[in-house]
């Protein structure tokens, strides 16, 4: 019978089975270790990213909605309570009439959350709102104001609007 | 007898002493060819989500200084074809320009305004509206 012969890196114990030298304990063990390091340090980064997604989210849905519903209202207004060349003010109430009749909308920072009541119907306009104001060059209105993601101060806009008043 | 035996036998795991097999080559390199895979999956995800997440942010962000600006131009007065604008004041990292072009016709009362937001170098949002002499 061909066979080879050599000698054996292996040793057996005393019931005769193979066992594992040091050399392949501590190989598995720094492969096992790198393996569930790299596993955490991605689980951990995952998470992050899901953080910061549904922050960036957040912040671009309520950036979209507020800045939508301002440039809606301001457009279609035909007068404000926003005195010309007066500096910023807080809150702002914009009038019109139409064919339903005479509407007002005003606006106000009411614990961090931007508040739009038109005509007695109040809703968030925008959350996590803050240094809210609103300013008036002729018939240009600038409106300030700053997003922040809940929990991430890092996810944030520092919005400057400028809508023409009664444009639309 | 601290010999071993390469024979076919021994080759097909069919060891006669304790019937246990240890792993081959090319199941070390299937495994970390799967592992590896797997891996390179993730962060490919991660990469995709990544970029998804910035462009979301930063066209939002355009969004509103590209209708600022626009706004802006529909108060100021009527500037002559190829006139450009006064600026909106842009975000750190953002910058915004405007460019003024005739329509089809040559009505030289009307013309159309290109606002485009810039990050960097790159130009990341453009819109355009009609200008109007009155």
């Amino acid at each position: 019978m061909n066979s080879v012969a050599t000698k054996t890196t292996y040793r057996k114990n005393r019931s005769g089975e193979r066992g594992v030298v040091l050399i392949e304990f501590v190989i598995s063990v720094a492969f096992m270790a790198t393996l569930g390091g790299l596993v955490v340090n991605m689980m951990g980064q995952g998470w992050e990213l899901n953080s910061r997604n549904s922050a960036v989210l957040e912040v671009a849905v309520d950036t979209s909605t507020s800045t939508t519903w301002l440039v809606r209202d301001i457009h279609v207004a035909t007068a404000t309570d926003i005195s010309d060349g007066g500096g910023a003010q807080s809150t702002a109430q914009f009038t019109w009439t139409d064919s339903g009749g005479a509407h007002v909308c005003d606006y106000s920072l009411v614990s961090g959350v931007m508040q739009r009541t038109c005509d007695s119907v109040t809703f968030s306009a925008a959350d996590n709102i803050t240094n809210l104001t609103f300013e008036r060059a002729g018939d240009l209105v600038t409106v300030s104001y700053a997003i922040t993601a809940p929990n991430r101060t890092d996810i944030s806009d520092d919005i400057v609007l400028n809508v023409a008043l009664g444009a639309g | 007898m601290p010999l071993l035996r390469l024979s076919n036998q021994d080759r097909s795991h069919t060891n006669s002493a304790n019937s246990q097999r240890g792993f081959v080559m090319i199941e070390m390199m299937l495994a970390v060819a799967i592992v590896g895979t797997a891996m390179l999956a993730t962060v490919s995800a991660f990469s995709t989500a990544s970029k998804t997440s910035k462009f979301v942010q930063e066209t939002t962000t355009a969004e509103w200084i590209a209708t600022s600006q626009i706004e802006l131009i529909r108060v100021a007065t009527f500037q002559v074809t190829p006139g450009v604008y006064a600026l909106v004041p842009a975000p750190a990292g953002y910058s915004v320009s405007n460019a003024t072009s005739a329509v089809v016709g040559g009505d030289a009362n009307i013309q159309i305004v290109t606002v485009t937001v810039s990050r960097g170098a790159d130009d990341i949002y453009t819109t355009s509206a009609l200008k109007v002499n009155r």
